[in-house]
This record gives structure tokens, sequence and C-alpha cells, in this order.
């Protein structure tokens, strides 16, 4: 359409400038990384893989790494069973007004400043004597996690045709058949999307692990966070890489699989 | 199978993940507010013993209350910056046409699943006295400013990290507002800027509230930041209890101002939600 | 003047084209609809003389003045959407004025023609609600007057009808014809159904497949369909194929029907009209055909009947006054008048 604001060279120009505030500081972490330089400088002088190489070798990191990889994992597959377990429980009650509170119930972490879900975990978990223990970052991470996947598989169910499950039942297949042999296959990527997005979440979290953590559980990020109050060097930039790649690799991943534009409600423009 | 049997089905299925959600959840928030009025023993970590000196000291010392209006600005300046830049934004995702818009949209809220110590280690490289910002700046003429360590450092750090949150609800309620809407009212003589302040805009009511919330919750949330880039001399909520948490070790007083911030936020919220049915009452059908 | 004119305008969406090249006149003051099946490019075209899709080529005038690039807000024309589109956050008044505001008229002039624009369409005592405290049909009439109000030079008009119940959309087609008698202005209306078409309009534009494939009068289309397709999209129709020969048009078994040789010969189509197809009597100077009843439905107001002829095809025939007693399987013969039945172009032979 002539004219259209979305194709305004002024609103573009914003979008640009914004996209590009947006972008920059991940750019600057992640180039320094490749920085040949011992010190920190920005902009780098030249290209190195140096410092990668550096993290890579470092046994300390690698363990925190493993840690991290670890915990991801655990965390990723609970929450994403527990999230269908939701999904298919809220999907079978029959009482609306029931369905809408627990829904509230389930989403209202989400929303909840971390910060204080992190103190309150801090004194529960000191009173069940798991402060510290990996339990108690597993159950942190999942109480995001869980409403996360919740959240997108959810949105693929209900744009689900309800009379195939229907035609499921009527044909004989009992609730919990139904779910498994007719729904699930309809939703597997939603469900492979949200695994991989709780999967980043629990990579990259700082504020559980630093709130609740201790030495059994010294995650990649709470020792980069550590490392940051001490020394900035461009190793930091070096791990800041690999996150940044990771993340955006498996975004793309997810991307293809759930469409984030379908969910966030937007008119595709994929096929 | 319908009925009685279905709902207790499903409230079978759904007790694990509630029994979960109420042990690790609801009990957190409810033990926040019974520890804020613990006494605070150094040494013994939590001490029962009812006070509520903590909620005096908080929000009755001069020194407290200066901070709490220090983070009621950050906030406020935090959330009117990231709507003025989030909702264009979110307004050209919606209606511009181009391939690769879920790939442009993941890179546009990878801030969000990034760690923030990535980001923060950006910031000190980017705001420092001789970091890449002032680097241009000086570069072009201008004076040099003056980011890490100070209120404006934080609130970037802030803006930046909260525009991918206020995306979410913006970009749902920008769809919500039909493309038809917008022709109809250009069909009507309405420039297109005038179209979207006219009738994009007031419909984004709901939207916008949201966005403003879940900002106001991130800078409540936002200890690290203040932390790194504003050092000890922006002292925001969140910071004050990590503080407290970490290096003190008084965990009633961080309790208290948890559960003090969270009641300001939710009147916040309300009032917000009050404001928003105002602008956009009309909308829901 | 505000007539339409339309010389080339084409869109495509990459190798798909929605519309292809088209020249249109649509006369100053004439209700002109744009009828064919969804996909066929009406919408398309509606669309591209509102300003709302960018044309692939072509040029559009109206009144005379090129508008072709031109963006919406300008080109002052009262569009009607499918959706209705009205705005949520404000009243009917609101959204009836709202284009007079955008033409910076003064308050209290805005305030009297929007009401005078209400009355116009019966809902003048509506005017503090708001959009979704009215029915469907109230908004169409509300988005109708917001349209009108601004006094346009054309009205355009996407398929307004379709949300509403077959009884409300009857009444809103009286509404609208005596609409445009009250106005005097060019409508442009866009629809599938038929039935709608040849209600509202002077003149219809029949597209598929992004092209026009007939334009004329609603009678001239009913009675002159020029293809196969015109043909079933407006009423039913028999379409008969055979072959037209020296001697006239011939069935697939040979049997002449009676209709004398002309256009090309080889293969050809014949297309009657249920209702102009009677059951012989005595002496009927029509040309007949003996067939078997194989189907046989009362409708109320007329008998459908469905024959196979001995000749072959199997027709469908609409009986005002059908005998009584009759049933499936019975013999009967059918008469027709070959005037009422029109011959079709030969690469339109497909039954």
């Amino acid at each position: 359409m002539k004219g259209h604001l979305a194709r305004n060279p002024v609103l573009l120009v914003f979008v640009l400038v914004v996209m590009a505030f947006i972008l920059a500081p991940l750019a600057v972490a992640v180039s320094i990384g490749f920085s040949s330089s011992p010190f920190l400088v920005f902009p780098p002088p030249g290209v190195s893989t140096k410092w990668i190489a550096r993290f890579l070798s470092d046994p300390d990191f690698m363990a925190s790494l493993r840690v991290s990889l670890a915990l991801a994992s655990v965390v990723t597959v609970a929450g994403v069973l527990i999230a269908l377990t939701l999904a298919f429980g809220l999907s079978h009650l029959d009482r609306p007004h029931l369905r809408a509170a627990l829904s509230g119930l389930i989403l209202a972490p989400l929303v909840f400043p971390v910060v204080l879900l992190a103190v309150g975990l801090l004194l529960l978990l000191a009173k069940m004597d798991l402060l510290g223990s990996p339990i108690g970052l597993v159950a942190a991470h999942l109480i995001i996690v869980m409403p996360l996947c919740f959240v997108t598989i959810q949105a693929s169910i209900d744009r689900l045709n309800p009379e195939i499950a229907s035609a499921a039942a009527s044909l004989g297949a009992g609730p919990i058949r139904v779910f498994s042999t007719v729904t699930l296959p309809q939703i597997w990527a939603s469900v492979v999307g949200a695994g991989l997005l709780s999967f980043l979440f629990s990579l990259n979290d700082v504020t559980f692990a630093a709130f609740l953590g201790g030495p059994d559980t010294q995650t990649l990020p709470l020792k980069l966070f550590g490392y940051v109050r001490y020394r900035l060097d461009p190793l930091v930039g070096a791990v800041s890489a690999v996150f940044v790649f990771t993340t955006l690799a498996l975004i793309l991943l997810a991307d293809q699989l759930v469409g984030f534009d379908r969910i966030l409600g937007l008119q595709g423009d994929r096929s | 199978m319908t009925g009685p049997r279905r709902s207790t089905l499903a409230i079978f299925v759904l007790a694990p993940g509630l029994f979960f959600l109420a042990v690790f959840f609801v009990l957190p928030v409810l033990m926040l507010m019974q520890i804020s009025t613990w006494t605070f023993t150094p040494g013994a970590l939590m001490r029962a013993g009812f006070t509520l000196e903590h909620y005096a000291a908080f929000l009755t010392d001069p020194f407290y209350l200066g901070k709490l209006a220090l983070t009621a600005r950050v906030a406020l300046v935090t959330t009117i910056v990231t709507l003025v830049l989030a909702l264009p934004l979110a307004y050209w995702l919606v209606r511009a046409r181009f391939a690769g818009k879920g790939l442009i949209l993941g890179l546009v809220l990878s801030p969000l699943l990034t760690n923030f110590v990535v980001l923060v280690f950006a910031w000190i490289v980017l705001m420092g006295d001789n970091g890449a910002i002032n680097q241009l700046l000086r570069a072009v003429g201008l004076p040099a400013a003056k980011l890490l360590y100070s209120e404006t450092g934080v609130v970037i750090a802030l803006v930046h990290i909260s525009i991918p949150y206020a995306l979410i609800p913006l970009i749902a309620a920008v769809s919500q507002v039909g493309d038809d809407i917008e022709a109809a009212a250009m069909s009507l003589g309405a420039s297109p800027w005038r179209a979207f302040f006219a009738v994009v805009l007031p419909l984004c009511g709901a939207g916008l509230g949201a966005a403003a919330f879940v900002t106001v919750s991130i800078v409540l949330s936002g200890f690290a930041f203040a932390l790194f880039v504003g050092g000890d001399s922006v002292l925001i909520v969140p910071l004050l209890i990590w503080q407290q948490v970490s290096k003190t070790l008084n965990w009633p007083f961080a309790a208290a101002m948890s559960v003090a911030s969270l009641v300001i936020m939710l009147a916040i919220l309300a009032l917000g939600m009050w404001l928003a049915r105002r602008l956009g009452q009309r909308v829901s059908a | 003047m505000a007539q339409v004119s339309l010389t080339g305008l084409a869109k495509s969406y990459g190798p798909s084209a929605a519309l292809l090249p088209t020249d249109l006149q649509i006369r100053d003051g004439e209700f002109f609809t744009l009828l064919g099946p969804s996909g066929s490019g009406k919408t398309t075209l509606l669309k591209m003389i509102g300003g709302f899709v960018e044309p692939s080529a072509g040029r559009i005038e109206i009144g005379g003045r090129d508008v072709t690039d031109l963006p919406a807000h300008r080109r002052n024309l009262g569009v009607v959407f499918q959706s209705y589109a009205l705005f949520p956050h404000m009243t009917v008044a609101g959204n009836v004025a709202f284009g007079l505001k955008m033409r910076a008229m003064a308050a209290a002039e805005r305030d009297r023609r929007a009401l005078a624009a209400l009355d116009l369409v019966g809902l003048a005592d509506f005017a503090g609600r708001y959009p979704a405290q009215l029915s469907g049909g109230q908004q169409q009439r509300v988005a109708l007057a917001r349209a009108m109000v601004i006094e346009p030079d054309v009205m355009l008009l996407d398929e307004p009808l379709g949300a509403l119940d077959l009884a409300l959309r009857k009444r809103m087609q009286r509404e609208l014809r005596e609409l445009h008698r009250k106005l005097g202005r060019t409508f442009i209306y866009v629809t599938h159904d038929q039935d709608e078409a040849l209600t509202l309009s002077d003149r219809i534009a029949v597209l598929a497949d992004g092209m026009i494939r007939q334009l004329d009068t609603p009678q001239a289309l009913y009675d002159r369909p020029s293809s196969a397709f015109v043909a079933r999209f407006l009423g039913d129709s028999n379409i008969v194929t055979g072959t037209m020969s020296p001697d006239g048009f011939r069935l697939p078994d040979g049997t002449s029907a009676g209709i004398a040789p002309a256009g090309a010969f080889g293969p050809a189509s014949l297309a009657i009209r249920p209702e102009r197809l009677r059951l012989a009597i005595p002496g009927d100077p029509g040309v007949q055909f003996a067939g078997t009843v194989s189907a046989l439905t009362f409708r109320g107001a007329f008998v459908a009947l469905s024959v196979r002829l001995t000749a072959g095809p199997e027709v469908d025939a609409t009986l005002l006054n059908a005998p009584s007693g009759l049933s499936v399987g019975d013999s009967v013969t059918l008469a027709f008048d070959p005037a009422d039945a029109r011959l079709l172009p030969a690469d339109e032979a497909v039954a």
C-alpha cells in the first residue's frame, strides 16, 4: 500500500537504530572474544581465536560448562514433561473458572520480579537445607521453565482443530490415548521449541545461580559473573561469544520448529 | 469422557505440576512475608521473632527512602524510554512485509535469552570513560559523557534488556489492531502518521500497560546492572536486596524489602491497569 | 463527474497474477458490481482503486484525475470494509465524524453532519454507543454512514453484507439500493453472491482467474451469457455438449436440437436455463426431447426435476406447475423454445 507507515523512511530509520541498539552490546562482546590483543581493547586490533582456545582449555571453565549443560538438560526434560501434564490437565478440566485461575497461577512466576523470587527461594531452600545444592537450583530454574514451556505448548494446542481429538474419542480412544496419539504428534514441534527455549534459559541464568548457588553449582554464567567482578580481559568476550552463538543457533532452530512470529501473534510471512 | 470423571482425571494429572508450583512458588512468597517480620540476629541467618523494624527502616529511614525514590525514578524513565523505543519497532515488525521475520524476531529477542554477564561486560566496554561510546563522541567533537557508574548508564542498560521483554505484549497488541482499521482511517483522510496516533496507539492501551509492567519488573530485578554499570552509586532496591543477601546476610531485611517492593509494584500495576482501562476500555468486544 | 476509468490495471504477487491487465470504465452514478468467486481478483481490483494495494501496472483515473500514485488518504473515496473496521475506542458518532475531523471541519458542523448521516441509516439514537454494543447489521450501517458523510466521489464496498444472515442481508440490499438512488453517487460493489449482484446492480463485471469474463447489465448477463462459466455463475444452467454440424446443433446421439447452424462447426455447447424447460403439451411448438425422470424434489414454489434424456445428457428443469403424481422413473417429454437456448463458444465446451 502506498505511503503505508510500515514503509515510511522515518520509521525505518528509527527502527533500524533501535535494532542496532539492541544488537550492539552482543556484537561488541563477541568481537572482543576474537580479539588478538592480550588486553581489553575496543575496537579489537586484530582477529584471533586464542581467547576462545584459552577458554576451551581452561579446566575450571570447562567444569562449570559441564555443570551448566547437565543442569540445563535436567531442567529442560523435567520442565517439558511437567508442562505437558499441565497442558493436558488444564484442557480436560471442565470448569472454566478454575481453569482460568490455575492458568493465572501457572503463569504467575513469569511476571514476578526474578530477584524477589530468588530471595523467597533462598529462604525456602535454606529451611529445607537445600541451599547451594543442585536440586535447589533445578527447582528454581523449573519455576520459570515450567510456565515458559506451558505457554509455548498451550499456544500450540490452542491452534489445533478440536474436532480431530473429538473424532479420535468418537472412535474409542480414551483421553490419555487421544493426547498421546493425536495431540502430541501435532504439537511436537512446539514441544521441542519449548525445550530449546528452556535449555537456553537455564544455560544463561545468573540470578538464581547467584542467589542460590554454592560450590556444587558453579554454572558457567556464575563463574563468569565472579570473573567479571575482578578481572576484565578478552576471555570474558570469548565466553560471551560462545554464549551468543549458542543462543542464536538455538533460537534459529526454535524458530524453525515453533515459529516465533506465530507464537507472538504475528500474521506469518512464513509459508 | 465428559463431566466429573474427566475433571477428576484432569486434577489427578495436574497434581504434580501444581504441587511443584505450590512448594516452589507459593511457599517462597509466603515465606518472604513471614520472614520479613523476623528479627535480624547476626550470626544466625533466620531466627523467629516478630518485629516490624525492617519495614520501618525501609520506609522511614531517609537513606532507604532516597533509594526508593531513586528506584522509582529509574523505573519511570526506563519505562517511558522503553515504550517509546519498543512500540514503533513492534508496529514495524507486525506490519512490514518481508521474508525472514521469524529470524529478525529471534535476533531482536536474543538479549532476552542471553545471560546478562555478557551484556554487562559489553556495557562496561562501551560506557567507560575511554569506552567505545565516548570514543565516538570525541571523534565527532561532542563532550564525553559519564555513563559508567552513573544513573544514565544504568537506565541505558535497563532499557536495553527491557525492550525485548516489552516487545512481546506490544507485538500482540498491535497485531490485534487489524490492518483494515488503519486502512479505514486512511480511507477517511488520515495520513499514515495520523492514523497511527489517532487509532493504533489508543487501541494498544492494554499492551502498553503490560509492557510497562514487565519493564518495572525488570528494573526491580536489575541488581547486576546496577552493580556493574552503576557501581556503588546507583543503589536501586534490587541491589540493596542483593547486598543484604550476600554481604550483610540480613535476610529478614532483604525479605522485607522484597515484600515492600512487591506491594508497591502491585499498587502501580493496579493504577496502570486502571489507566489502561480508561484508555483502551472501548477495545474489548 | 465521478466516473472511474481503469487502463491496463494489473497486480501480481511474484509469479502469480491476482489481476491480469484490465480495462474498465465505470459510469458516473452507476451501481457497478464486481462479481466472482474467491480468488477471481475482484477484491484486488477494488483495493487498487481504493489505494490499499499498489498496482503492478496500469492507471486509475477517478473523475478524470489520475490517482494511480496518490496515497489512499488523499483519494477522497468512501470505503466500506468487509469487517466494517469501526474504531472500537470511539463512539458511533465519533466514528462517523472521523473523516470530517480529518478534513479539519469545526466540531459543531462535524457533529451535525454525523448525526444527519446516522439519521439516514436509521441509527441516530445510537450516536453515543460504542461499536462493541451494536449488532452486526447496525455496525454495517455505521460503516456506511462513516463512508458517506465525507461526500466522496465514489463509494467502494467490499462484500459488506457477507457476515449478515439471509433475512438481514435481503433487507440491507433493499436499503443499499435506496441509498444509492438517494445519493446518486457511483457505487463500486464487490460480492461473490450472484443473487445480490443481480438485485443491486446497474451493471455487473463477472470475474474469474484475474480477468473480466463478461461485463453487462444483469438482464443481459442472465439471458445472454457469453461462456459456460458466466452461464453457471449467474443462476443455474444446463450445459449440453454436442456438435455443431451443417444442419444445426446435434446432441451426442445425433438427434437434432432444432437450433439453426451458427458459428464454427465442431464441438459446441448449448446453455438452457432450467426454468425455460417445460413438460411438453400436446401440439407443443418447441423442440422436444424424451427422457426419464431421474430425480424429483419438491421445493415449495416449484418442483426441481432431473431428467435423463434418451439422447444421453441429464438436464435439470424447474417446473412451476408440476402435475401431481409425477415420480422418479416416469417417462416424460421436455420442451423448450430454441430462442431460449444459448450457443456457447467452442472452447467453453466443457460439461
